[in-house]
């Protein structure tokens, strides 16, 4: 895969303005004129990534979206008693997903658990390789093959990338199957 | 010259929101009446082309927003965001280009204010991360001339013997490293854009703009910076741009 080198010129030119399309959207606009500014517990927050490795952006503009999206969901998203996303489950999430991914890993999907966590998930012809992130950050892995048997079933030590080495190893084998099978 | 933009982008401060600049906005109203709201702008860091993989996550409010202070004819600007501090001068109408020195006097003399605005309220400090220089100049091309870059750039050649002929439009980007100021990675970025207006000539955007980190996160170290890329904005233009263009840009800096 090729990635171009895109690189923000001019930022503080009023001539080639570089602002994101659509953010801050509209509806929060409304509800900053309509009801004021949060309360501080209340502010919903958003993270931007800035890959230190220009092969990484295409991961970062994509982990970021998804990330904002989970963030912005609010309490009760799931009809019932389900938690906003917390910031800790967010960062946890970037961190093991920037730990476990390189040049050619397949993207992650995202999912918001009720109790304010994440789950992160990658599945390739029956393997799937399942993260759960709880509100307060800490995190499990689970790798199965395609017949369903458990390959890793662990709880993550985050600064410890070694614990990290066997899940880094199952998500780039799931990847280079889609890889060598295109 | 229709542009200059002298700006710095400093550790983000969450607190710095449009209700907490309300009281800058009175400080400033004698020569920026005009406020208006922009979009944010995303930061812009240059990174090194190779290196361990590695992100830097960045928490803020969502309601983020960048205030425009207008001074009256528009032309003098103060661009204000939670991450961000930018002086511009546009050129609007026939308002002349006050150089170099007055718009670094004016992002001098702001940054100051936001400086000691943020410390009065105890909202945070302003720890500077990049420095940004920027020049635009729009240049007259005419007639069906968008393709032809050696009318702004003095190396181009353009393309000889194509079957098609000459280009319809030639856009070109140059990245430089420079590697005597600041910290590295600092580079320098020169683009030629064509482009079109209604009720003019066609003509192009030449824009050279410097960015990089300063050697320490203060004033002193930015107006450093913004001096040392200034000097390399003079000499590329005249390294760059056909002679004739010098005595143009004589009398416009």
């Amino acid at each position: 895969m090729t990635h171009l080198l895109d690189r923000p010129i001019a930022t503080g030119s009023t001539i080639f303005p570089s602002a994101r399309a659509g953010w801050p959207e509209a509806q929060e606009e409304e509800e900053f004129y309509l009801r004021t500014v949060p309360a501080l517990s209340e502010r919903r927050l958003f993270v931007q990534l800035l890959p230190q490795d220009g092969n990484l952006r295409w991961l970062a503009d994509y982990v970021q979206s998804e990330i904002n999206r989970l963030l912005s969901l609010d309490k009760r998203w799931d009809g019932h008693r389900a938690r906003p996303v917390t910031d800790e489950a967010a960062g946890s999430s970037i961190s093991i997903v920037f730990s476990l991914c390189d040049e050619i890993s397949l993207p992650p999907q995202f999912f918001p658990l009720p109790d304010g966590g994440v789950q992160i998930e990658w599945h390739v012809a029956g393997a799937s390789v399942e993260i759960e992130v709880d509100s307060m950050g800490g995190a499990h892995a689970l790798a199965t093959d395609s017949v369903g048997s458990a390959l890793i079933d662990q709880d993550l030590d985050l600064p410890d990338l070694v614990t990290l080495a066997p899940l880094r190893d199952a998500v780039r084998q799931l990847s280079l199957r889609v890889v060598r099978g295109r | 010259m229709v542009e200059v933009a002298l700006g710095v982008q400093f550790r983000p401060i969450p607190a710095l929101r449009p209700v907490e600049l309300a009281g800058l906005r009175e400080q400033w109203r004698n020569e920026f009446p005009i406020v208006t709201d922009q979009p944010p702008v995303p930061p812009a860091i240059e990174q090194p082309t190779s290196g361990p993989s590695s992100v830097q996550l960045v928490f803020g409010p969502a309601l983020q927003t960048r205030l425009w202070f207008l001074g009256a004819d528009e032309s003098m600007l103060i661009q204000v965001q939670h991450d961000r501090l930018t002086a511009n001068w546009r050129k609007i109408g026939d308002s002349p280009y006050p150089r170099y020195p007055a718009v670094r006097q004016l992002f001098e003399d702001r940054f100051a204010d936001l400086a000691a605005f943020l410390t009065d309220r105890e909202i945070g400090n302003i720890d500077v991360t990049q420095v940004e220089v920027n020049y635009t100049n729009a240049i007259e091309l005419g007639g069906d001339r968008l393709g032809h870059l050696d009318a702004v750039l003095r190396h181009w050649a353009p393309p000889e013997g194509h079957h098609l002929g000459v280009p319809e439009e030639a856009r070109i980007a140059l990245v430089f490293p420079v590697t005597d100021m600041g910290r590295p990675p600092v580079r320098m970025y020169v683009g030629v854009d064509p482009a079109r207006q209604i009720g003019r000539e066609p003509f192009a955007f030449l824009t050279l703009t410097v960015r990089g980190a300063p050697t320490a996160g203060d004033l002193g170290a930015t107006l450093e910076f913004m001096d040392g890329a200034h000097v390399h904005v003079v000499n590329s233009f005249a390294e760059l741009t056909p002679p004739e263009m010098h005595e143009t840009w004589r009398r416009t800096r």
